[in-house]
């Protein structure tokens, strides 16, 4: 044959069948395109040059990473799938007389002719959607970027340069499984009857195991967190990160294997049940289900994993871009603000007469004034110490020299938690005045009145104790509760209340408690007290003006502060914080929305080809079921039962494992500062409600294509 | 008339070790030129095995196979490939037509292969086509005909290159009666042009319309004779 012939029956091949190419193709466009786009966007200076844009450059590194990296088992599916129903027409070719080399010559070819398809339609359309992308990004953003319209050659050598790699080793795969069969095998590769499937019980019991385990750690995350109240606080992410992946990969090989094993097994104990299975309805259905789950357990459990991290993703994102508005609002109050905590050797002092504080005060408001007239100056102090809490009622007289010496490992604070059934509580104290000025609310309290002010606790407090054993006539409890602001709160400068619980102590006076009511004097070095002093103020000025007074303030607030520890000192613009903000939420949302779309796509893609396989497979089993005597009528309700259980069943779970995995995506919203823990359930029910009607469409789209196959046979 | 094909001890086993098969168990066999045989036997007695080995689709484990006095047991790939290109013309219980081409695509598909020009082709397509009846049903695709129409575009493909052998696995097997008596009187025309027919059933009626009978069970020919019934011969 001459080297026109081979191109001639490549081409051939490929419209010949047009019904299983162009989803092929199409899979392989999009793949190319989003990878092109992400690694665009990657390099993109326009990108870079956004506020926040070296995390969202980050960020986009790794997506692309991650879509190349997926792409090579999706194609590698996608492609044996067309294989699959290709060797027999192979076989029959081989037959006729081409041999080996010519046939690997064709595949060559149409390997050649789609990779240029994909490569190039998909490198155009990523250059068109780039453009489109781009745009989209600085808009969600809210950000104004002029910037020139450029292909980025580097980028698009790269994806070439990746799919050429991907398609290279597809190939070598395929050519591998022609070579390995004879003609004879490739020809009735298709008829070759299945074998009766397995029940692995091991297999489903392990499955079953993981699934268990994924979720018992995904839950336990807080708790387990909890017992490293008084670790630094990256070893805590760290700590919390590792036990999220482990959770997610132990329900991923969980999945995998309840749909390949545990299907299979419920299947067989079902035909074990005689008087269950030997009826008509029941006997066609299961046995059928058995083969079913057998031939489409790993793309079914694919679905599902994909509809999870799709949901997973989407709820994350959503839940922080929501979140993270009321947190910026909560933690920079101030157009721009500083914090200081006052030494524990001065605490005392200051309490009683505040000269520090003053100190402070006229230095920041001399330099405020140089800078600019008619802004609005506001303080707030606080305190943040522990407490126990044993039956609802808190203990602030709790010595945590007695349980911590600053270097107590996590398992021994948890054995005296455990063993005195008391919980250690964070609780912040402030004074009336502040509280409504934090939360704009007018509540007043007389001598001896306290209010708790707290959001989700399982159990609230009752009351406390003071120190000298008297119980503190509370006022009231409250959910409205100031956000935690720039909190630093262990003797490392870290947030130990974002894995504790915590709680707001509403005094009528902070002085007057602290001094009289708690005898400060009595507790410092006892208890690990944080005295933080809050000064802010609210400016009309440009963003590079506020930008310029900052430097200002933030040098004199140094200057003032005169400690060593300037770790102890924080300054801000929330202009800039919220540009930050905007940047990674922007990010992330257009990241969600890239990958979302890909995830959907690829989910789409993987149920059309179950429903050409299985309308295939169908149409087989419909003459066989005709003439041993079902009717047509029995037939089709025992297959569109199965069918909706086979593309129900992933739905199903995934919305089962979105469940479990919301303490996840709550653990992630609190590294990102975003603490609200009902925002991700109610996010989880609606992303779960969305998907629902979106994978019913895609069913229902690619449904049509079954029926045909199957209508054919009638 | 000349030897065309000559099997000596012939074996062919699968799963070599425990679980071994042997579906070829020394087999001899000579089949000459312009002969038409049925070779017949139960389903598992190693028919459709001799038949992979003679149609050069499989290798024998031992023994050789000498097609025009040409040693092919040893062959290569390649080899085989174009000697099945070449020499031998495939008809198949399932017909394995190309359901996206039509008749007259499918019949050209193993001419291509041999590298004849178009206009050849095409000549020799239509004739193939002609000779089964099926001229005006060229431009149909298989699923636009009956399962008879199918099998003889199969043979028309078969044909349309004059392979010296025709064989024939199971062809009318799928097939109603009407259509099977015109497949068999389309193979018994070819035999009487000068092919060599091989046909493989398990059919006894269809048989006795072969010259020759060679009887396969458990891997080993039964019995071989001629077929004495046939038109009082």
């Amino acid at each position: 044959m001459n080297r026109a012939l081979y191109r001639k029956f490549a081409w051939n091949g490929i419209e010949k069948n047009k019904q299983l190419y162009i989803p092929y193709l199409i899979a392989g466009g999009t793949m190319v395109a989003v990878f092109y786009i992400l690694s665009f966007l990657a390099s993109s200076d326009v990108v870079h040059s956004l506020k926040g844009g070296t995390p969202i450059t980050m960020m986009l590194r790794y997506a692309s990473v991650g879509s190349g990296l997926f792409s090579v088992p999706f194609l590698f599916y996608t492609n044996s799938t067309l294989i699959k129903h290709r060797r027999k027409e192979l076989g029959l070719y081989n037959i006729l007389g081409m041999n080996k080399k010519n046939l690997f010559s064709v595949l060559i070819w149409e390997t050649l002719i789609s990779f240029g398809i994909v490569a190039i339609g998909g490198v155009i359309c990523g250059i068109v959607l780039s453009k489109i992308a781009e745009l989209v990004l600085v808009n969600i953003m809210g950000q104004d970027v002029n910037y020139q319209i450029y292909v980025d050659l580097k980028s698009a050598l790269l994806t070439i340069r990746l799919y050429a790699i991907i398609y290279l080793l597809i190939l070598i795969n395929s050519l591998r499984r022609i070579k390995e069969n004879n003609p004879i095998e490739l020809l009735h590769s298709e008829a070759v009857g299945e074998r009766p499937p397995k029940a692995r019980w091991f297999l489903a019991l392990l499955g079953m195991f993981f699934l268990v385990a994924g979720y018992y750690m995904a839950n336990t995350i807080y708790s387990s967190m909890f017992k490293m109240a008084f670790s630094d606080m990256p070893e805590i992410i760290t700590y919390g990160t590792q036990r999220s992946f482990y959770s997610v990969g132990a329900i991923l090989i969980g999945t995998f294997l309840i749909f390949l094993c545990a299907s299979v097994a419920i299947c067989k104990l079902l035909q074990r049940n005689k008087h269950y299975y030997y009826k008509t309805s029941h006997f066609v259905t299961v046995s059928s289900m058995a083969f079913r789950m057998k031939r489409n357990g790993a793309s079914l459990a694919s679905i599902c994993v994909l509809i999870t991290a799709v949901i997973t993703m989407f709820t994350f994102t959503v839940a922080f871009r929501l979140g993270i508005r009321d947190i910026m609002a909560a933690k920079y109050p101030y157009d721009i603000g500083v914090t200081m905590e006052i030494p524990s050797n001065r605490m005392l002092e200051e309490v009683k007469t505040g000269n520090d504080r003053t100190i402070y005060r006229q230095q920041l408001q001399s330099t405020l004034a140089s800078q600019t007239s008619g802004a609005l100056e506001k303080e707030t102090d606080q305190i943040i110490l522990f407490g126990y809490m044993e039956n609802g009622m808190i203990d602030l007289s709790v010595d945590t020299r007695d349980i911590w010496d600053g270097t107590a490992s996590f398992e021994w604070v948890n054995n005296v938690v455990l063993e005195q059934g008391k919980e250690i509580v964070s609780i912040r104290i402030i004074s009336a005045d502040d509280y409504n000025e934090m939360c704009g609310t007018n509540i007043q309290l007389s001598d001896g009145e306290y209010l708790f002010a707290y959001t989700d606790w399982d159990y609230s407090p009752e009351s406390f104790i003071l120190p000298d054993g008297t119980q503190a006539n509370l006022q009231n409890k409250t959910k409205v509760a100031p956000l935690k602001s720039l909190i630093t709160f262990d003797k490392n400068g870290h947030d130990v209340s974002d894995s504790i619980k915590f709680v707001n102590l509403i005094v009528p006076n902070l002085r007057n408690f602290l001094l009289d009511d708690y005898k400060l004097a009595d507790h410092i070095g006892s208890n690990h007290i944080l005295y933080q002093w809050e000064w802010g103020v609210d400016i009309t000025e440009n963003y590079d003006r506020v930008e310029e007074i900052h430097a200002a303030i933030s040098a004199a607030a140094k200057e003032a502060y005169q400690e060593t520890n300037t770790e102890k000192l924080n300054s801000y613009t929330r202009a800039e914080r919220a540009d930050n903000a905007n940047g990674l939420t922007g990010g992330l949302m257009f990241i969600m929305i890239v990958l979302n779309i890909l995830l959907l796509f690829v989910t789409a893609l993987i149920m059309y080809y179950k429903q050409i396989s299985e309308g295939y497979e169908d149409r087989r089993r419909f003459v066989i079921m005709r003439k041993i005597g079902m009717t047509t009528k029995e037939i089709r309700r025992s297959v569109n039962s199965q069918v909706l259980i086979v593309f129900g069943l992933p739905l199903m779970i995934a919305g089962i494992h979105s469940v479990f995995l919301i303490s996840v995506v709550n653990f992630l919203l609190s590294v990102a500062t975003v603490d609200d823990r009902h925002l991700a359930a109610k996010m989880t029910l609606f992303s779960f409600g969305l998907f629902t009607i979106v994978y019913a469409v895609i069913y229902m789209v690619t449904s049509r294509v079954y029926f045909k196959i199957i209508n054919r046979s009638e | 008339m000349d030897t065309l094909v000559e099997l000596r001890d012939i074996c062919k086993i699968y799963n070599p070790g425990e679980n071994e098969v042997k579906a070829l168990d020394h087999v001899s066999l000579t089949i000459r030129e312009r002969e038409f045989v049925a070779i017949i036997g139960h389903s598992g007695s190693g028919k459709s095995t001799l038949m992979n080995v003679l149609g050069c689709l499989d290798v024998p484990t031992s023994g050789n196979y000498y097609l025009h006095g040409h040693d092919v047991a040893g062959m290569t790939d390649d080899e085989l490939s174009d000697i099945r290109n070449q020499e031998i013309g495939f008809i198949f219980q399932g017909f394995n037509l190309i359901p996206n081409l039509t008749a007259l695509e499918n019949v050209e598909l193993p001419l291509i292969y041999r590298g004849v020009g178009k206009r050849e082709r095409m000549e020799l397509s239509k004739a193939a086509l002609d000779k089964v009846g099926l001229e005006k049903r060229k431009t149909h695709k298989p699923s636009e005909m009956s399962g008879g129409q199918q099998q003889r575009v199969a043979i028309a493909r078969a044909i349309a290159q004059a392979p010296p052998i025709i064989l024939a696995d199971e062809p009318t097997g799928n097939l109603d009666s009407n259509s099977t008596r015109e497949i068999m009187d389309i193979l018994r025309a070819l035999h009487e042009e000068g092919r060599t027919v091989i046909l493989i059933t398990h059919d006894n009626d269809i048989a006795a319309k072969a010259k020759r009978v060679i009887k396969i069970m458990d891997g080993k020919i039964e019995e071989d004779y001629i077929n004495v019934t046939d038109n009082g011969e």
